[in-house]
């Protein structure tokens, strides 16, 4: 009795059950990419990693139309005798039309359902997402979608993109008081799509764009370990003469133009009093370019610098704040700050926006330059 | 009678008591504790433990008074043949319902993540194959199990690390907002988690130093608590408190962000992993149903065995549903509230009550 048992369990053990999935007849989609064509109409475009070594082409993109994104895969299923699998889809792209007419999250419900998507798959807003997956210059890779994903992650990693993942993208649309942003990818001809700009969004729908460089001040705030890039200022030489650093060499242009590579920083967010709400932070660096040349080895002129450093960008800090209250998104989480505090907790969204709103915004950036390089 | 009870130590309690308590339940907690209390979830959580903390000192009261007996034996020492099988059977009934919600709990959670489109009942049996294998071998081996799979994913544990580096702060603010009731509803919830204690009214005659037990079970359900607690307030973090009330199992989704260089989609060997988890609470609780069977009809252990096997087998045709399972879930919960965080008080009033009225007379 029990050997047969014990054979028995060796046959249902072995997990021999459908579906099975032979890797030779998968298509691996890498990337998807939705168009706005009509109300309600939507085109469809996936890139597939091909298997078959006769083939010369390592991948292939097709695209259908319909009006759900599961409804646009059973008619791509019907273009392609492979199989489409999503279980390495890395990144989703929605068009300019989509993002901001209709939004997003529609689409994104298929995704979190899916068990076989993952959360870290990128989302990226491009002109064209059709054209952008047809592109044919990826560089090294094997197909569109994992040149993208790549230049998604390193940016992510170490530049200036804030996180934009599945998961990320969730958890701030859902959260009451921040505001989601998501990258801009932008498609030349004859050349890869680079990442151009980042945009905001007001709930699910985009309503602005910002340079990547910006993307520093929500970071500052939002996230003690993100990597916030390399910031680059140019400061009129005459403001600098008016501080009292003294430069040693003869500048070539008006400006002085200083990089600096931050090293830590710490932002800390807080409700001062009913009105005022401060945004405080501290940014250690190292000097990485400076032209022309001043002198770095006194604790006067280094004073005075860092001194310089914190008020021209808290000056693009009070800007940057007030373009994102113009357009109502508040992708900091001040909100969310608010509603921390037990006073506001019950704050609905749109109690939580007014207020946004109608808050005085008062920041300080100091910086402090904690390394020269190999020169001072 | 007793010569062939094979004894183990008493350290082995703890390896038994908590891996009985965690199983599918804690892959749900942090949801179902957050719809009711929101970001104090953790509290109820807090409180729960201290809740059960106190059951297991009466527990151990209870057993104490009754020397090497089980809860069926004490049932009938304490109500008489008749009315102690009535409860008996009641007890039996739960046991193999809440064995059954196990098993398609799991298969509900593996069938999402995988194998969707494979008939419940191919799941249910293997499960039940490898379970009978195991609980025939008595109660040693399935002690072993417990202990083995506690060595074999505990580690699991330390995954968590990676999550914590996208969780925010201010989500779990501003703390003790919840009313008092909803804290108590959220302890309420907690418990289709934290069940699993019971095991102790049921190992107590097999255990070697009785006096060391307290000590072991104590830390056992204390080290649970401690888990489920870690769990849940990664969750609020982690999560935007929209995102916690939809999934079903927040801490699979929570893995799911979890990556290694050489493995991208870490959830997926996670969630086949998880059934080292809820291998010992389908042995126990196949274990003690049975018994239950030999006690009440003086069947032989090994056709108890199958007898509830074939039940739990073919009610896999019929409980499947989302909905339903749900239901099933909420159902076995309750029950098992008031059987283990109520009954064991009253049963506690019963003895002393009966055993002041027999010194008397």
């Amino acid at each position: 009795m029990k050997k047969w048992l014990i054979l028995f369990c060796c046959l249902i053990c072995t997990a021999c059950v459908p579906p099975e999935k032979i890797l030779e007849r998968q298509g691996i989609s890498t990337i998807i990419g939705y168009d706005l064509l009509d109300k309600d109409t939507y085109k469809g475009s996936i890139s597939l990693l091909q298997f078959d070594r006769k083939e010369e082409k390592t991948s292939e993109t097709i695209s259908a139309v319909g009006s759900t994104s599961k409804q646009i895969r059973q008619r791509l299923e019907q273009q392609t005798s492979h199989d489409i699998t999503s279980g390495q889809l890395r990144t989703i792209l929605f068009d300019k039309d989509i993002s901001e007419k209709i939004g997003i999250s529609s689409f994104l419900d298929s995704m979190q359902r899916d068990s076989s998507i993952g959360s870290l798959i990128f989302l990226a807003i491009t002109n064209n997402s059709e054209e952008v997956i047809n592109n044919n210059n990826y560089e090294e890779y094997p197909e569109m979608g994992s040149y993208i994903y790549q230049l998604l992650d390193k940016q992510a990693r170490k530049e200036m993109l804030i996180n934009s993942n599945l998961h990320d993208f969730f958890s701030t649309l859902y959260e009451i008081g921040i505001d989601p942003t998501l990258p801009i990818i932008s498609n030349k001809k004859g050349a890869a799509p680079y990442i151009e700009k980042v945009a905001l969004l007001k709930d699910d729908k985009m309503v602005g764009s910002i340079s990547l460089t910006k993307t520093l001040f929500i970071k500052l705030f939002s996230n003690r370990k993100a990597s916030l890039g390399d910031i680059t200022l140019n400061i009129p030489i005459e403001v600098l003469e008016q501080k009292g650093i003294p430069l040693v060499e003869k500048p070539k242009g008006d400006n002085f133009n200083i990089t600096i590579h931050p090293i830590k920083h710490h932002g800390k967010v807080k409700l001062f009093n009913e009105e005022d709400f401060y945004l405080n932070a501290t940014i250690t660096v190292s000097t990485i370019e400076v032209q022309p040349a001043i002198p770095l080895n006194n604790r006067k002129s280094i004073k005075k610098l860092e001194q310089l450093l914190g008020e021209e960008l808290n000056k693009e800090l009070g800007d940057f704040l007030e373009e994102l209250r113009k357009l109502k998104t508040d992708p900091i989480g001040i909100g969310r700050k608010i509603k921390s505090i037990r006073k506001y907790s019950n704050l609905s969204d749109k109690d939580l926006r007014e207020k946004y709103s109608t808050l005085k915004l008062k920041s300080t950036i100091k910086v402090e330059i904690k390394r020269t390089g190999a020169v001072d | 009678m007793k010569s062939n009870i094979s004894f183990v130590n008493a350290y082995l309690a703890f390896f038994i008591i908590h891996t009985s308590q965690i199983g599918m339940g804690i892959l749900g907690v942090p949801r179902f504790v957050f719809l009711e209390a929101k970001q104090d979830a953790w509290i109820s959580v807090l409180l729960s433990g201290l809740f059960i903390s106190v059951i297991i000192l009466i527990i151990m009261r209870i057993l104490a008074k009754y020397e090497n007996c089980n809860l069926y034996e004490i049932h009938e020492n304490l109500f008489g043949r008749f009315i102690g099988s009535i409860i008996n059977t009641f007890m039996v009934i739960y046991f193999i319902a809440a064995l059954y919600s196990i098993i398609i709990a799991y298969v509900e959670l593996s069938l999402t993540w995988g194998y969707e489109g494979l008939d419940e009942w191919v799941g249910v049996l293997a499960l039940l194959l490898v379970t009978i294998y195991a609980v025939s071998g008595g109660f040693r081996v399935i002690a072993g199990t417990c202990f083995l799979s506690f060595l074999m994913t505990i580690w699991m544990v330390f995954v968590f690390y990676q999550p914590l580096e996208s969780i925010n702060f201010t989500r779990i603010l501003p703390v003790m907002s919840a009313t008092p009731e909803q804290i108590m509803k959220g302890v309420f919830k907690t418990n289709f988690t934290m069940l699993g204690f019971e095991t102790l009214f049921f190992i107590f005659p097999f255990i070697k130093e009785k006096k060391k037990l307290l000590f072991f079970s104590q830390l056992a359900i204390w080290f649970t608590t401690l888990l489920v607690f870690i769990t849940t307030v990664i969750s609020i973090l982690f999560f935007s408190q929209k995102e916690l009330e939809k999934y079903i199992w927040p801490v699979v989704s929570m893995i799911s962000t979890v990556h290694f260089p050489f493995l991208e989609r870490f959830e997926f060997i996670a969630v086949p992993f998880w059934i080292l988890v809820i291998f010992p609470n389908l042995c126990l609780y196949l274990f003690i149903s049975s018994k239950g069977l030999k006690q009440i009809f003086h069947l032989k252990q090994k056709h108890g065995i199958w007898l509830i096997s074939i039940i739990i087998f073919i009610t896999s045709f019929f409980v499947t549903k989302r909905v339903d399972n749900n239901l099933f879930f909420d159902q076995v919960g309750h029950v098992g509230f008031y059987l283990w965080f109520i009954y064991p008080f009253l049963l506690y009033f019963i003895s002393i009550i009966k055993s002041k009225i027999f010194s008397q007379s």
